[in-house]
C-alpha cells in the first residue's frame, strides 16, 4: 500500500518535471533546486532580519510601537518588513517542496537518512522560528498565538508547566517574555546554520544556491509582493483582552487555527506525532526496501591489488564515502606497484550507486552484485542477438 | 542494422513495454538495453571494449542533467564520455559510435527519437574497420588520459 | 526561426520595460514613495530573471551544451 502510493507519487513528481523542463533548461528546473532555494530564502531572511533588528524594541510597551515606527516612518522599512515576512513564507514552501520531492523520489535511502534527519530538525525549528516572528510584533494576533502556544505547553504532562514558565520568563505574560522570544528567534535562526552543516556534511558538492534566473525572479517576486501587499500589524495587544479573530498565515499558523475546534493539547500531540512520523520515514521504507524495487548492488568494494591510489573515485563519490588512506603495502599490478595511497570505502556512507566504478580506470572497484563480468556478458549477448 | 548496446540508469527513462524479454528494443531489435544502478556506474573502457567485441555503437542514458538521483552521476558520465570520444579518436575509432543521452522517467518518445537518430548515425558510418588492438599496458596509459581536467 | 525571433523580441521588450522600471525606482526614491520604488525594484529583478532565461534559450549564456545537442 505504502509502496504503491510512493511509486505513484514518484511517477507524478517526475511527470511534473516533464512540463517544467519544456519551459526551462533541465538544469534550471526550480524543482531541482528546492534545497538551494530554501537556503537562498534563509539568506534573505538573515539580511532583512538584521536590518529589522536595528529598530526593534523587545518590551511589551515598546514592541508594537517600534514595529509601527519601522513600518511607517523608516525609509523602505515597511518594504524590508514585507521582505522578511514573505521570504519566511517562501522558505517554508521551499522546505516543504524539498521534503516531499526527496521523499517521493527515494532520495533518503541507504546512508542518506542523515540529511533526512537533519532536515526534519531544520523544518521543525524553522517553523518554530516563524511562529516566534509573529509573536515579536506583539499585536493581538501575537497575543492570541502566545496564549494558544502556552496552553499547548501546559498540555504536556509533567514537563509542561515548567516549560511554559521558562518560555514566558514567569508565571504569566510579563516583560521578560519578549527578550526571550527575540533570543529564540535570532539564536535558533543562527543554530539553523549549524544544522545546515550537518545537512551538507556528507554531500560532496551540495547545490546550495539556485541558478541566477531563479535568484532574480524569486527575490523580485518577494520584493514586489512586499511593495504591492504591504505587511501590517493588527491592533496592539492588550493584556486581559480575549482575541477572537486574527489574520491567518497558512504557512506557519495553521496549527493555531485548528485550536478553534480541538483542544490545544490534542493539536500539539498531533503535531508531535507528525514530527515523529517524519523522522521515521527513512526507516519505515528501509524495511520494505526489497519490495520497493530498489536495486541492491552491494557496497562498493576496493580491489586492493589494482588500486593505484590515484584518487579519481575519491573525487567523484557524491557522498564522500571513499577516503584515501596511506597504503600499507604495494599493489599487485605494475600501475599499483608504487602507490602511496589506497582507496577505502566507508560502508556506512555508501549508497551503492556505482559512480566510483565508472571513475576507476584501473579495475580496482566493483559492485559485488553487478560485476564487470556481468556487463561483459550483456555485451556478448548484444553481439550475438 | 547496426548492433547497439544501451546502458540505462534505473531511475532514468522507463523502458517498460518498450523491450522484449531479452532486453531488445521492440522498435529497433538490434538495440539491446541493460539497466544499471546509475549512469555513472559505466566505466568508459567498457564502452570501448563493447565496440571491440563487435557492437557497432554504445550509449549511456542518465536522468535529465540537474536531476541525478545520485546527485551528479549523469554530469560525471557526460564528462567521461567526452573524454572517451577524444580517446577513441586517437585510436582511429569513430567517436560517433558512443553517445550520452539524458531522459527522465516519462521521456520515452524523446528517448526513442534519440535512439533512432543514433542508429541512423551508425548506419551512415563506414563499416567498422577492426579497431586497433588496445595498447599493451592499457591501465598505465589510461591513467594519463582519465585524469580530471 | 520563429521561436528564436520571439525570444529576441521578448528580450528587447523586457530590456525596454526594465529601463522604464529603473526610471520608476528613481522616481519613487525622489518622491519618497517607497512602495512604488520597491514594486519597480521587484519587477525589474523578475524582468532580469526572464531576460536570463531567454538569453539561455537563445544560447548566449549558460553552461556549455547542457541539452546535449
Amino acid at each position: 500500500m505504502y509502496k504503491r502510493a510512493l511509486t505513484w507519487l514518484l511517477r507524478q513528481t517526475l511527470k511534473l518535471d516533464v512540463y517544467i523542463n519544456r519551459v526551462y533548461p533541465t538544469d534550471w528546473n526550480p524543482l531541482y533546486y528546492t534545497g538551494g532555494l530554501a537556503n537562498f530564502f534563509l539568506f534573505v531572511l538573515v539580511i532583512s532580519g538584521i536590518l529589522l533588528l536595528f529598530y526593534y524594541v523587545a518590551s511589551l510597551d515598546g514592541a508594537f510601537a517600534s514595529v509601527a515606527y519601522l513600518t511607517e516612518r523608516v525609509p523602505y522599512g515597511g518594504l524590508f518588513r514585507g521582505i522578511h515576512r514573505y521570504a519566511a513564507d517562501a522558505f517554508i514552501v521551499a522546505v516543504l517542496l524539498h521534503l516531499f520531492r526527496n521523499w517521493f523520489t527515494d532520495r533518503y535511502l541507504f546512508s542518506r537518512d542523515s540529511p533526512w534527519i537533519s532536515g526534519m530538525f531544520l523544518l521543525i525549528l524553522g517553523w518554530f522560528i516563524g511562529v516566534n516572528g509573529y509573536q515579536l510584533v506583539w499585536d493581538q494576533r501575537a497575543q492570541a498565538i502566545t496564549a494558544i502556544f502556552v496552553s499547548m505547553l501546559y498540555a504536556i504532562p509533567l514537563a509542561g508547566p515548567p516549560l511554559a514558565h521558562l518560555f514566558l520568563g514567569g508565571a504569566g505574560i510579563n516583560d521578560a517574555m519578549l527578550p526571550r522570544l527575540l533570543f529564540l528567534h535570532i539564536g535558533l535562526a543562527s543554530f539553523l546554520y549549524v544544522l545546515l552543516w550537518w545537512h551538507y556534511v556528507r554531500v560532496r558538492h551540495p547545490k546550495i544556491w539556485p541558478p541566477a534566473t531563479w535568484v532574480l525572479a524569486t527575490l523580485g517576486g518577494i520584493i514586489l509582493l512586499a511593495a504591492v501587499i504591504p505587511v501590517t500589524s493588527g491592533t496592539p495587544a492588550q493584556p486581559g483582552v480575549k482575541v477572537v479573530s486574527y489574520p491567518l498565515d497558512v504557512f506557519f499558523l495553521l496549527p493555531f487555527w485548528l485550536t478553534n475546534w480541538l483542544p490545544a493539547g490534542i493539536v500539539f500531540a498531533a503535531l508531535a506525532a507528525l514530527g515523529v512520523l517524519g523522522y521515521v520515514i527513512p526507516y519505515v521504507s528501509r524495511e520494505s526496501e526489497p519490495a520497493m524495487g530498489v536495486r541492491h548492488s552491494g557496497v562498493a568494494q576496493v580491489i586492493d591489488g589494482n588500486c593505484t591510489g590515484c584518487e579519481l573515485c575519491y573525487y567523484d563519490c557524491p557522498y564522500d564515502a571513499i577516503v584515501m588512506v596511506p597504503s600499507p603495502h604495494a599493489g599487485l599490478t605494475k600501475a599499483a606497484a608504487n602507490r602511496k595511497l589506497l582507496a577505502a570505502v566507508m560502508d556506512s556512507r555508501c549508497v551503492e550507486c556505482g559512480i566510483c566504478i565508472g571513475a576507476c580506470p584501473f579495475e580496482a572497484l566493483e559492485l559485488p552484485k553487478f560485476l564487470e563480468a556481468d556487463v561483459k556478458q550483456h555485451v556478448a549477448q548484444a553481439v550475438t542477438a | 542494422m547496426p548492433k547497439v548496446i544501451g546502458f540505462i540508469c534505473d531511475w532514468a527513462v522507463s523502458t517498460e513495454g518498450l523491450t522484449d524479454g531479452q532486453g531488445r528494443l521492440l522498435a529497433h531489435p538490434s538495440v539491446s538495453i541493460v539497466r544499471i544502478p546509475c549512469s555513472g556506474f559505466i566505466r568508459p573502457d567498457w564502452l570501448e571494449d563493447a565496440l571491440r567485441a563487435g557492437v557497432d555503437g554504445a550509449f549511456v542514458t542518465g536522468c535529465p542533467y540537474g536531476d541525478c538521483l545520485n546527485r551528479e552521476g549523469n554530469y560525471l558520465m557526460r564528462d567521461r564520455v567526452e573524454q572517451l570520444e577524444r580517446r577513441l579518436q586517437r585510436r582511429r575509432v569513430d567517436p560517433q559510435r558512443v553517445a550520452m543521452l539524458a531522459h527522465g522517467l516519462h521521456d520515452r518518445q524523446a528517448f526513442l527519437g534519440d535512439v533512432e537518430a543514433f542508429v541512423r548515425r551508425l548506419a551512415a558510418l563506414p563499416a567498422q574497420s577492426a579497431p586497433a588492438a588496445r595498447p599493451s599496458a592499457p591501465k598505465v596509459s589510461a591513467s594519463r588520459e582519465e585524469a580530471p581536467q | 526561426m520563429g521561436k528564436r525571433s520571439a525570444y529576441l523580441l521578448a528580450v528587447l521588450a523586457l530590456s525596454g520595460s526594465s529601463l522604464v522600471l529603473a526610471a520608476l525606482i528613481l522616481f519613487g526614491e525622489s518622491a519618497d514613495n517607497y512602495n512604488l520604488g520597491g514594486a519597480a525594484l521587484g519587477a525589474i529583478l523578475i524582468a532580469y530573471g526572464l531576460i536570463g532565461l531567454f538569453l539561455r534559450k537563445l544560447g548566449f549564456i549558460g553552461p556549455r551544451n547542457a541539452e546535449g545537442k
